[in-house]
């Protein structure tokens, strides 16, 4: 195996050694799903249409913790700090460019997410009865958005802090918010429709929407799409334009 | 044919003048050191040479390659230790050794790199719980992964206590032994004196001296001192026509002989032939240190 490959093996190996990650894009997530999916469910039985609205809010929660962690924190921290220690420096005395790095750290990151949300998808089938994916396609395109667009924001973040510590500042900064615009905190349906306008807006808004929408059978709507889309191409430009290897 | 061959280079950060027409060339097989005070240029001086920075003026060859130009092609058979870089808290010793040879067209056997460097029974050791000399020795292994011609080793043993100095440099001169070129970036004099063939000091961005260590020393201080206590009374005016010897003077009981060239074996021949009995013979013996202090204006 040479270059990316055994560069995505090792950043893998390292991701899981890490074991902080591992707990807030993997299995916190989990246990939130089943801890508040289990409570809401009650007495067994398939749930009622009620029911499984909630079902969809908890496990969109943890859709919302896997794929935030990933991207406004792990990734920013990760590149940043390799920045900062030389790491990314030192590659560049080789033959192989550092870009190899982030990329790799990119699909060590959309692996996991991946994988988290496979098996959140799974569980939450297995354990609280919500349906599979109406349709894995527009599912798996509405994850490849997702992946993209939050995960520009994160190499934004890493782009634009001068240090470790202000990428992780910055990525915190950026994970609260986002959290509660999403409506992981108070459910969107909830919400003014003022900050629902906001929150479709925000690229893990927007991101929750679009997983919940091609989830429950809604479908891929185009304005969520755009927004992805467009966060996607508007900082991943500015991270490409900005990031610095020293 | 020279393996490096810098001249006329220069690089500036805004007003900052960091190198002013630095030219040297570095011979196949040597220990080339480059040598100087803190901000005197030699590290953006060599990472222009490995192609990590770009100058603005002058031409730099490294086995006839253009480092600016073909820098992939370059860093294919140049390995590098930098001053400042870490690697992942938590990667294992092995683990870097075999990233890094799989960066390679024609690596190294890593297996042989890590008992040659002391480091088999770190094998499995992550990077953050090695000690100082063994990430040192991990950085150097590294460097040589890839089966370089060229080593470029930056301010290597700083950090280090002087019993893993000095095995470092054991280490770098079996690195000659197997035909690597060696440039070190020091501002240890022993270091150098030690190690180098040659050594280029540097000061505010200009090459102010190139020689071997010793001629160094003997450019610097053309004129050396002896010293000696005679035990019986004794002439020191006999000791002035001797060839080299520029003046005589005794301060108190000692007398001190001020020359060039071989006058001290002069001086001690005469002091023989005349059965002059002496006690407390000394000649003054300038180091490298000195000699770099002299030339470099005392500016560390």
């Amino acid at each position: 195996m040479t270059g990316l490959g055994k560069l995505t093996l090792t950043e893998a190996k390292l991701f899981l050694r890490d074991k902080v990650s591992l707990l807030f894009a993997l299995v916190v997530p989990v246990f939130l799903l089943l801890a508040i999916g289990l409570q809401f469910r009650g007495g067994g039985g398939p749930p009622d249409l009620a029911g499984l609205q909630a079902a969809y809010f908890v496990a969109s929660i943890s859709l919302a913790l896997a794929l935030a962690t990933l991207s406004f924190n792990s990734l920013p921290t990760y590149l940043s700090t390799y920045r900062e220690k030389g790491i990314l420096r030192r590659l560049q005395a080789t033959p192989a460019h550092p870009a190899m790095v982030l990329i790799a750290q990119i699909l060590v990151g959309a692996g996991t997410a991946l994988l988290s949300t496979s098996v959140i998808v799974g569980v939450g089938h297995l354990a609280l009865d919500i349906p599979l994916p109406a349709s894995v396609l527009e599912f798996a395109a509405a994850l490849v958005l997702s992946i993209a667009a939050l995960f520009s924001v994160g190499l934004a973040v890493a782009a634009i802090a001068p240090t470790a510590r202000a990428a992780t500042a910055g990525g915190m900064m950026l994970f609260f918010p986002s959290m509660f615009l999403a409506g992981v905190w108070t459910p969107k349906e909830t919400m003014p429709s003022w900050l629902v306008s906001i929150s479709d807006f925000t690229p893990l808004g927007a991101a929750l929407q679009t997983l919940r929408d091609t989830w429950s059978g809604v479908g891929l709507q185009p304005h969520y799409a755009l927004v992805l889309a467009v966060t996607a191409v508007v900082l991943g430009s500015v991270a490409a334009a900005l990031f610095r290897w020293e | 044919m020279s393996i490096i061959e810098v001249s006329g280079l220069g690089k500036r950060y805004g007003d900052h003048v960091a190198l002013r027409d630095v030219s040297f060339s570095v011979e196949e097989g040597e220990i080339f050191g480059i040598l100087g005070p803190n901000g005197a240029g030699k590290t953006t001086a060599v990472e222009c040479v490995e192609g990590l920075r770009r100058a603005d003026s002058g031409t730099i060859r490294v086995l006839g390659l253009d480092p600016a130009e073909d820098d992939r092609e370059l860093r294919e058979v140049v390995g590098v230790q930098l001053q400042q870089a870490q690697l992942p808290e938590l990667i294992k010793v092995w683990e870097a050794l075999d990233l890094y040879a799989s960066f390679y067209r024609n690596p190294r056997d890593w297996r042989e790199l890590l008992e040659q460097w002391g480091l088999a029974d770190k094998r499995d050791a992550k990077f953050s719980t090695l000690s100082g000399g063994q990430k040192q020795r991990l950085f150097i292994a590294l460097a040589l992964v890839g089966n370089p011609k060229i080593a470029f080793l930056d301010e290597l043993t700083t950090g280090l206590d002087p019993q893993a100095r000095r095995a470092t440099w054991n280490l770098i001169s079996e690195m000659r032994a197997t035909g690597v070129t060696v440039v070190l970036v020091s501002h240890f004099m022993d270091e150098v004196e030690w190690l180098c063939d040659r050594v280029a000091i540097f000061d505010r961005g200009r090459v102010v001296a190139l020689d071997t260590p010793a001629g160094l020393v003997e450019s610097t201080f053309a004129e050396r001192r002896l010293r000696f206590r005679p035990v019986a009374a004794f002439d020191e005016n006999a000791l002035a026509p001797l060839p080299g010897v520029r003046e005589v003077v005794r301060a108190g009981s000692q007398v001190v002989v001020t020359g060039t060239g071989r006058f001290a074996d002069e001086v001690t021949a005469l002091l023989a032939r005349e059965h002059v009995l002496v006690a407390d013979l000394r000649l003054d013996q300038p180091t490298l240190d000195e000699a770099y202090v002299t030339l470099t204006g005392g500016n560390q």
